[in-house]
């Protein structure tokens, strides 16, 4: 034995190690894969060893040789092996290596429970480290469930070290194992407030990832975000947190109108590029969810635009990348700000670098007007020519047609230019878009009847000229696709045409074969409307040689498609045989046949609507998933499918082949068209066909255009066909230069008239009219998007995660642990066998493990062992299920569980409101013009003093940390104190605002100090007695009850006592402590008033109390006495003269408002000032913040509880009130308290 | 989100690591690409590329390329400056940061990585502290 392990030793020292494998393999170059093999079987050997050192050197090369591309998946075992060991750096080595190999359905991963387990509970720090960077990259399903509360244990942990590893780690967990996110997510929510930065930054991350994907679940987290984002100068952090507000924002635009100035600030303020360029993307995500203009929104979002360019111009490509992707954001909602950077995107069209310039074509898209659209794509035509790669070319391509289509040619004034372009772009060599190309030209051929006779005699000279375009190289291209565009053009508008013979005779001419099957089937089908248009000719010009040259014709070259192996063209060319030899027939019988035979092709097509399709309802009686015969065989289904899918064009074919399915009757037909018919000549935009010869612009002098010179423009395009149209006259004739001249006339007549009107460019002149309707629907249908799915891939693992936080955690939702696991498994196996009882039993496993875990035991963990036996004696369930005493760690776990599991039904619940609170706080809306400036001054002047400490480039200069960062932390400091300060003076400023406007309400002039309540005190024929209740701040739970007696009779009153003893909970404040008392030492005259003023002191302050007494006086001789009654509503004990904002918000930030409670008036009598008026009154709310109909007021008892109240006024007098507090009876009893006012008040 | 780290010299692979897992068989295609796109970049052009569902951002370091795949929502700019950061991280404890540490000290490499990304997350931003438990560890095995 003793030999052997010599033995061992001795070899390893001739093994090779990692270094000599790497110096093997450069030196062996030529001979690579042979010496790799022949090292893998030296590892092998060395894996077969007992020796832990010889195993780890083995494993680490071949995490080497793994990461070659060699596969090692076979050591699966050994790697475990190796990460089971005691010594750090094996373990290590070993961890390593399974988290570059191992992934989720690795088989071994079963067995590394356990040992991942011991090492994420282990005393090493450094051990759990590894263990939990390791299992981030490996974790599987059913590591997540089984491992998640150890995880949750590590968050606990006292190293930051292991807490940060441990937040990072949940992120994973989550993924795999959803049910986890509930149980676990308010100790994440608490990790955002770590001591430790780094614990709080990896917890900001993990929640930035959740929240990126399901966003709405994390909407009540903003106010923590928001104020980390405030204080925090870790910009990476800083990143983090406004890339996640902006994934909130489009869901909650008040938020939007919170973050625009913090950001802009940051804006401002940092040196950072990549927070710089966060923030601006968060500010362009606010704009667009803020729909409503604020008036500083312009500047914000010309600020966003000025940045964004000085990022386009910098010399650095990264920038100017990023630049241009942040500005075509911003393109979406504000065009007009992106459109005066013009310049600068045609400018980075020409720039030498290829991602460069596809975003700058992205932004061209939304730069177009029409009066610029010519010219750019006349840039873009030259790009095209000198593009070298065919991927650019075919991105240009696209862009061309997007920029020209764009909201049914909303920028194209003139369609035959237009044309000519897409006849152009037919001429490219090897684009994809061919089909794309088609489809532009088939629209404007149908939306746009004046170019139509244009369309039809270009689309015949492409036919004509079909060789040309399908080139040797057309095999690896789509370009044949605009042949099927224009033979259906041709054949649709068969009487347009020139020479509808001779565009007959390029169709059928030889190389129809070589197409593509669903061209084919085109072709064919358009010889037929072709051959019925000229026959109907012919037969009105009698014209019999004509009819008998096309029959003979067709009758001559059809038979070769008849026996086409497309299916669909095989069909069609049979059928069309067929007909012809039958009007073959009947010519020779004399029949004149022409007309019926064109009434196989009547009727008008329409744009139809891309969803129409699917808007149709489905017809009563027919089940589309019933048989209609029996089932067809598997194969045949296949064809059938792949048949279909060549009959349609195959851009819409999917959406397309359901139509077969319904079809209308004739009548129902007929109805339609007549339907149809009267739309159009009700729409004025709709060009019916028999003007169409008046309507073909003047101007334009089409005739002639060709005779106009022209100088040639070298474009690279394979051939020039004689006759086809051509840009270049655009350039002269039509070009943007003389439109531009006509404009600039414009422009002077126009200013001068009006200029709001003439500012934008809608008036360049219209040539042609067209049909820009969506297209059209199924009646009763409508065009909008209902449909919004979910477009996540089914596998995305977020979608199991989009589950809401805010709802309580029920009982059943804990994390696993392990020995309930087991204890569970173990009852089921004693329900089937009928063993002893459950506590007996788990006491015999936890002995066994007793004995298994003693070696590792410390006294310590003894003595925790105890406790939990004490606990257990308890009876507490919950820990008897949970507790496994085998190790202090697993105990500390179940601690854990017990706390993370611990339902804490007010702390989830009150997150979803305290968002409405802190966002009920807005700022002003619409700020008046004269605080602007002052404000944006406060913020100059903070950005003077902030900016320093953001530009510093500190992480790589250690040694002068310390100093600098006692210099940040008061500058931090000072820059906190400024921005409270800003934020009181807002409030304060707010306040005043709110008093203005109440004040209009009710004209008083002292309104520095709201009214006080009044209340009866006692009252009868002679003397009336009301009182209002003031709550001492300074003193502790003082009250002061200012009495009014009035002397409403007409006779003197004198000898004024008051007998008000003391009940358990309130006492008078007294002068004579003895006595019950209180004799006022004056007397009232008629109808004269006089004050008293009495303290009363209370010791508990969130109910309401109750004095009863009576008062005795003298009139006239006559003594009487009245009873007095004297109420202390808890409202009584509440002051809202602390108030201000910035408490406000820090008691919301804060979470120690625990309880809630809320009530609802239906039907408000009052109005909203008057609501407030009502809360406000004697002092005990104040209004924090009043936005429109809303108003946040806040109020402190005299024992320091804290009472926020949220109005919500709503338009039908609908008046919801919600509460919270620190104190719950406190806050049930004021809110029902102004229950009850707001309700009296209405009667 | 970050998916994973390589080093490449003259178009082949010096150092791998992955965050996130794609299969082993997958790598050396993925691998393969993107070192050839980001190799066939302009040296001036933009550092970013699209590949798939990751940008890909990457750095000349000398003769050494390093390209990190990164989620497409990820600020390509943080990224950009996590190279820089990581390769600062390995100046400081190599001393002078060559491409042949990369090939003799490849498990170091490894462990700087470790200790600033956990799972594709950015974890530590601070140089010291992310290599204060490697020369801890390095302080422990010398002794």
């Amino acid at each position: 034995m003793a030999l052997r392990k010599v033995k061992g030793n001795l070899e390893r020292m001739f093994d090779k190690n990692l270094t000599d494998l790497v110096r093997g393999i450069r030196n062996n170059k030529e001979t690579e894969s042979k010496y790799i093999s022949q090292c893998m079987e030296e590892i092998k050997t060395e894996l077969r060893q007992d020796n832990l050192a010889v195993k780890a050197n083995a494993v680490a090369k071949l995490t080497y040789l793994q990461m070659l591309g060699y596969d090692i998946s076979w050591a699966g075992f050994n790697i475990i092996e190796v990460m089971s060991s005691p010594k750090f750096t094996y373990k290590r080595i070993g961890y390593l290596s399974a988290s570059q190999c191992f992934h989720q359905d690795t088989e071994v991963l079963m067995l590394t429970t356990n040992m991942i387990r011991k090492d994420l509970n282990s005393h090493n720090m450094y051990d759990s480290g590894t263990a939990l960077t390791g299992l981030a990259c490996f974790i599987n399903g059913d590591l997540a469930r089984d491992l998640a509360n150890d995880v949750m244990t590590l968050l606990a942990s006292t190293k930051p070290y292991l807490r940060k590893k441990a937040v990072l780690l949940l992120y994973k967990v989550f993924l795999k194992f959803p049910e986890a996110l509930r149980p676990a997510f308010p100790r994440l929510k608490d990790k955002l407030e770590d001591p430790d930065p780094g614990v709080q930054s990896a917890a900001v991350n993990v929640i930035c990832e959740l929240a990126r994907k399901n966003p709405k679940n994390y909407l009540s987290l903003a106010p923590v975000f928001f104020k980390l984002m405030t204080s925090s100068t870790n910009n990476w952090m800083l990143i983090k947190i406004i890339k996640l507000f902006g994934a909130l924002t489009p869901l909650e635009p008040r938020l939007g109108k919170k973050l625009i100035e913090p950001l802009t600030n940051l804006i401002h303020s940092t040196s950072a590029m990549s927070l710089l360029y966060e923030c601006i993307n968060t500010v362009i995500a606010v704009l667009i969810s803020i729909s409503s203009g604020m008036p500083n929104h312009n500047a914000s979002i010309q600020l966003c635009v000025q940045k964004l360019r000085i990022l386009i111009e910098d010399s650095d490509q990264n920038l100017k990348y990023l630049g241009l992707l942040a500005m075509s954001k911003i393109l979406k909602t504000h065009p007009k700000s992106v459109q005066a950077h013009k310049d600068l995107v045609l400018q980075c069209l020409d720039d030498k670098d290829e991602s460069i310039r596809l975003r700058a074509l992205d932004l061209l898209y939304g730069m177009v007007t029409k009066k610029t659209v010519m010219e750019i794509v006349r840039r873009l035509m030259t790009h095209m020519d000198r593009a070298e790669g065919t991927m650019y070319r075919d991105e240009l391509l696209q862009k061309i047609i997007l920029i020209c289509s764009q909201n049914n040619f909303q920028y194209i004034t003139n369609f035959e230019w237009y044309i000519s372009v897409l006849v152009e772009l037919c001429r490219m060599e090897g684009t994809q878009h061919g089909g794309l190309i088609a489809n532009q030209l088939m629209d404007v051929a149908i939306r746009v009847v004046a170019v139509r006779e244009f369309t039809v005699g270009q689309m015949a000279l492409l036919l004509d000229n079909a060789h040309v375009i399908v080139g040797p190289a057309a095999a690896r291209s789509s370009i044949a696709e605009v042949l099927y565009a224009a033979a259906w053009i041709c054949g649709e508008f068969s009487q347009l045409l020139a020479n509808p013979k001779a565009t007959l005779e390029s169709t059928v001419r030889g190389k129809v074969v070589s197409l593509p099957g669903h061209i084919q089937a085109i072709y064919v089908h358009n010889m037929l409307k072709l051959y019925a248009h000229i026959i109907a000719t012919a037969e009105d010009e009698d014209d019999a040689e004509m009819i008998e040259e096309v029959t003979n014709l067709l009758l001559e070259r059809l038979p070769v498609l008849v026996s086409s192996g497309d299916l669909e063209v095989q069909e069609r060319a049979s059928c069309i045989v067929h007909i012809v030899t039958y009007v073959q027939k009947c010519h020779k019988n004399g029949d004149r046949i022409g007309g019926d035979l064109a009434l196989l092709m009547t009727g008008e097509l329409n744009p139809v609507a891309p969803k129409a399709q699917k808007k149709v309802p489905l017809p009563d009686g027919l089940d589309l998933d019933a048989w209609i015969n029996d089932p067809p065989s598997e194969s045949e289904d296949e064809e059938d499918e792949a048949f279909r899918k060549d009959i349609f064009i195959r851009n819409d074919a999917s959406s397309k082949h359901k139509k077969e399915k319904y079809e209308p009757s004739e009548e129902e037909l007929q109805r339609l068209r007549d339907v149809r018919k009267a739309e159009q000549a009700s729409n004025p935009y709709f060009l019916k066909s028999s003007s169409h010869a008046n309507a073909l612009p003047s101007h334009l002098g089409l005739g002639k255009a060709d005779d106009i010179p022209i100088e040639g423009i070298y474009m690279n395009v394979p051939l020039k066909i004689q006759g086809m149209t051509s840009l270049d006259k655009y350039q002269m004739v039509d070009g943007w230069q003389d439109s531009k001249k006509r404009h600039k006339k414009q422009k002077k007549r126009s200013k001068k008239k009006d200029r709001a009107v003439s500012s934008s460019d809608e008036e360049a002149p219209a040539t042609h009219v067209v049909n820009r309707d969506v297209g059209e629907m199924p009646e009763g249908a409508h065009y909008s998007d209902d449909n919004e799915a979910d477009d996540r891939p089914e596998d995305d693992p977020h979608r199991a995660l989009d589950i809401d936080l805010d709802v309580p955690l029920a009982p059943n939702e804990v994390l696993p642990t392990r020995s309930h696991y087991e204890a569970k498994t173990r009852r089921t196996d004693e329900e089937t066998a009928g063993l002893p009882s459950d506590a007996a039993n788990q006491k015999k496993t936890r002995s066994k493990k007793d004995k298994r875990g003693k070696k590792e035991k410390t006294k310590k963990a003894k003595k925790e062992d105890k406790k939990a036996k004490k606990s257990l004696k308890g009876g507490d369930n919950l820990i008897l299920d949970l507790v496994d005493p085998l190790q202090e760690a697993s105990l500390e776990a179940t601690e854990a569980a017990t706390h993370v599991n611990g339902i804490d039904d007010s702390g989830t619940e009150k997150v979803s409101d305290d968002l409405d609170f802190w966002l009920s706080r807005e700022e002003p809306s619409a700020p008046t013009k004269d605080d602007e400036p002052a404000a944006s001054d406060t913020h100059e002047a903070l950005d003077v003093d902030t900016e320093k400490p953001k530009t510093k480039k500190s992480k790589t200069k250690k040694d002068k940390k310390t100093k600098k960062d006692k210099e940040k932390s008061e500058k931090r400091s000072k820059k906190k104190e400024m921005q409270e300060a800003e934020l009181e003076e807002v409030a304060s400023r707010n306040r005043e605002e709110y008093e203005e406007t109440s004040g209009t309400v009710s004209q008083e002039p002292e309104r520095t100090q709201p009214l006080p309540c009044l209340r009866v005190l006692a009252e009868d024929s002679m003397l009336r007695m009301v009182y209002s209740t003031t709550a001492m701040d300074g003193v502790m739970s003082e009250v002061l009850v200012d009495i009014k007696f009035v002397n409403v009779s007409s006779k003197h009153i004198s000898n004024l006592q008051l007998t008000l003893p003391d009940s358990s909970a309130v006492k008078m404040v007294r002068t004579d402590p003895q006595s019950d008392i209180i004799t006022f030492p004056w007397s009232l005259e008629a109808a004269e008033t006089k004050e008293a003023e009495l303290s009363f002191s209370a010791e508990d302050v969130t109910i309401p109390h109750k004095l009863r007494g009576s008062l005795a006086y003298t009139q006239e001789g006559t003594s009487r006495e009245l009873s007095v009654r004297l109420e202390f509503p808890v409202m009584t004990f509440l002051s809202g003269k602390t108030a201000t904002r910035s408490t406000f918000t820090d008691l919301l930030g804060s979470g120690q408002l625990s309880a809630r409670s809320s009530f609802m008036v239906p039907t408000c009598q009052l109005s909203f000032p008057e609501v407030l008026e009502e809360m406000t009154r004697g002092g005990n709310l104040a209004v924090v913040e009043s936005v429109d109909q809303t108003a946040s007021l806040y109020g402190r008892s005299l024992h320091g509880h804290h009472v926020c109240v949220l109005v919500k006024y709503q338009a039908s007098g609908r008046l919801t009130v919600d509460g919270k507090s620190t104190e719950g009876t406190l806050l049930s009893n004021a809110l029902d308290h102004l229950k009850t006012t707001l309700m009296q008040t209405k009667e | 989100m970050m998916h994973y780290l390589l080093i490449a010299k003259e178009g082949s692979v010096q150092f791998s690591h992955y965050f996130t897992h794609t299969t082993p068989a997958q790598r050396p295609a993925t691998e393969a690409r993107v070192i050839a796109r980001c190799s066939a970049a302009h040296k001036e052009a933009c550092h970013f590329l699209e590949d798939g569902t990751h940008t890909l951002v990457f750095r000349w370091f000398g003769p050494c390329m390093f390209v990190v795949a990164a989620d497409l929502a990820e600020n390509e700019l943080m990224v950009y400056e996590f190279l820089s950061l990581y390769v600062s991280a390995l100046h400081k404890y190599f001393g002078k940061f060559s491409e042949k540490h990369i090939l003799l000290n490849l498990e170091r490499l490894h462990m700087v990585l470790e200790e600033m990304v956990v799972g594709g997350e950015l974890l530590e931003p601070s140089i010291r502290n992310a290599l204060s438990p490697i020369q801890m560890l390095d302080a422990i095995t010398s002794r």
